[in-house]
């Protein structure tokens, strides 16, 4: 019953790890960096939801206020920073995208302080109970509408990227830039986009992730860390890797917590990691020689 | 059809393409001919937007911005560059699809091109990166005739082939003249000259030899000093 109840909790947080990864996965078959300041430049949307909520009480308001802000941050730092260096260094982007951390978390403490505040669950209520005495499972309310959220969103991400135009164009794009130019895709509005996406994903895993987290100026980090991990994991090659990725690392998150002990949940998912990159370099769910799809 | 003039292109101190002008007339298979370096990809890099350069290049009667390739592959100056540059971990038929992308149609084109390159029709639900070499290189001469290029530019279509191949695939291009004009750079001459109409050769950059093909063909002297032949 531990095990199972390990699983139950794992999954929602997997989901939002799998989330965060997705879209850092997408940035980077792109424009071929990592972004390091993806979860700052998330958390600057929280701190807006955050706002929202404050004045208006409108969880979904707030919600959709912080994803648009997000997306909209995405355009913007594609735009500003990346696009004019994009042909000329992928270290001076890389070092831009650490920058970005910095000065996303000097602005958050500027503006809101470097407080912890409080963030509501989506749905609040009395968990669901299965079974009787030892043999019962727990499953909290807001967990459920977590993974039903994120598996909305995979859905719809997945129908995005395989059956339009758009996404038809944003994987091309990632496989091969001068392919993508000569058969008319505009590459430079394809990575802004992507950008849009890929921060606006993020928003929405800070805002579900954040009653547990707090909404503070780090409060995204850990997220992005483990959101990078569940790239590696999955593959950063496959369109969906970073999903599996992300739900393994949250229900082994959840073994080693109840099973060995909590201290050890960050150091054997690095474990993991390590072994997955001795024997699989290109990830567990990548194709065979599939590039960046 | 294409007016080029006073092309530039440069990559930081390295003056690649020195001052071309050429032009090429409707329903005309022009070839640029040349040694490894000579300028002829970016020359074609050029006309597309795809690196910067400066100089003007006139297209149908409109001046080409540059800025980007799409404004080009809209008005059918289709490129198919080199190295290929299919999407290998797409399937052919998504390949074939993107080459609709901004202009023509799959449905009307995709017959087209399986005729043409039948084998493409039995791969049609394999990924892009398994086919052979051949089999790569007639994906991306596809891929480009699916946007109903009025002007198509290939860049190095024999690189990296068996001769059957080149064969099958020099011979596409002939029977494609009727309906298309065709800028073909390449550094297999003596294919490209007996497909063609008129060449143009460069050395380092500047464009230092033009005729008619035939007239090429038969010049010993000139074939000996620029296309090693």
């Amino acid at each position: 019953m531990i095990i199972l109840q390990s699983i139950i909790l794992g999954i929602p947080q997997g989901a939002l790890y799998g989330l965060m990864g997705f879209g850092i996965a997408l940035i980077f078959r792109s424009v071929g960096i990592i972004n390091f300041g993806h979860g700052h430049a998330a958390m600057i949307s929280v701190f807006i939801a955050f706002t929202v909520f404050s004045a208006t009480q409108n969880y979904l308001l707030a919600l959709v206020c912080g994803v648009c802000s997000g997306f909209i941050f995405g355009l913007l730092i594609d735009r500003v920073l990346m696009r004019p260096i994009k042909h000329i260094s992928h270290g001076s982007m890389l070092m831009i995208t650490l920058g970005l951390l910095m000065v996303f978390e000097g602005l958050a403490i500027l503006v809101w302080g470097a407080d912890y505040q409080i963030y509501p669950v989506i749905a609040k209520g009395v968990p669901y109970t299965v079974g009787e005495g030892l043999r019962r499972l727990v499953i909290p309310r807001n967990e459920i509408a977590i993974t039903m959220i994120a598996l909305v969103v995979s859905i719809i991400l997945a129908f995005l990227l395989k059956y339009t135009k758009l996404g038809t164009a944003i994987r091309a794009r990632g496989q091969d830039e001068i392919g993508a130019r000569v058969v008319g895709i505009d590459t430079n509005r394809i990575d802004a986009i992507v950008w849009g996406i890929g921060i606006g994903l993020a928003v929405l895993v800070g805002v579900l992730a954040a009653p547990k987290s707090s909404v503070h100026p780090n409060m995204l980090i850990n997220m992005q860390l483990y959101g990078i991990t569940a790239g590696v994991l999955g593959g950063f090659g496959s369109l969906f890797g970073a999903i599996w990725g992300g739900l393994i690392l949250g229900i082994l998150e959840k073994l080693v917590g109840v099973y060995i002990s909590p201290d050890y949940q960050i150091s054997i998912i690095f474990l993991l990691i390590i072994v997955v990159l001795v024997i699989k370099p290109s990830g567990i769910f990548a194709g065979k020689g599939s590039g960046r799809v | 059809m294409l007016e080029v003039s006073d092309l530039n292109i440069k990559y930081g101190h390295v003056h690649a393409v020195k001052e071309i002008s050429f032009s090429l007339n409707k329903g005309e298979i022009l070839s640029v001919l040349g040694a490894n370096g000579a300028g002829k990809s970016s020359t074609l890099f050029g006309i597309t937007g795809i690196v910067k350069s400066t100089g003007k290049v006139v297209f149908k009667g409109k001046e080409l911005s540059r800025k980007n390739t799409v404004e080009g592959t809209r008005m059918g100056l289709v490129l198919c560059p080199e190295n290929r540059r299919i999407f290998s971990g797409l399937m052919v038929e998504e390949n074939l699809k993107l080459g609709a992308y901004a202009r023509g149609s799959f449905k009307r084109n995709a017959d087209m091109v399986y005729g043409l390159f039948p084998i493409l029709k039995e791969r049609s639900r394999q990924i892009a990166g398994s086919l052979s070499g051949g089999e790569q290189q007639m994906l991306a001469v596809g891929r480009a005739l699916m946007a109903d290029p009025e002007l198509l530019l290939l860049d190095e279509p024999s690189l990296g082939l068996a001769p059957v191949v080149v064969d099958e695939i020099f011979s596409v291009f002939r029977s494609l003249k009727e309906r298309m004009s065709i800028l073909l750079v390449e550094q297999n001459a003596h294919k490209a000259l007996a497909i063609s109409d008129r060449a143009y050769i460069l050395q380092n950059g500047r464009i230092v030899h033009t005729g008619e093909a035939k007239l090429l063909l038969q010049d010993e002297a000139l074939k000996k000093a620029y296309l090693g032949m």
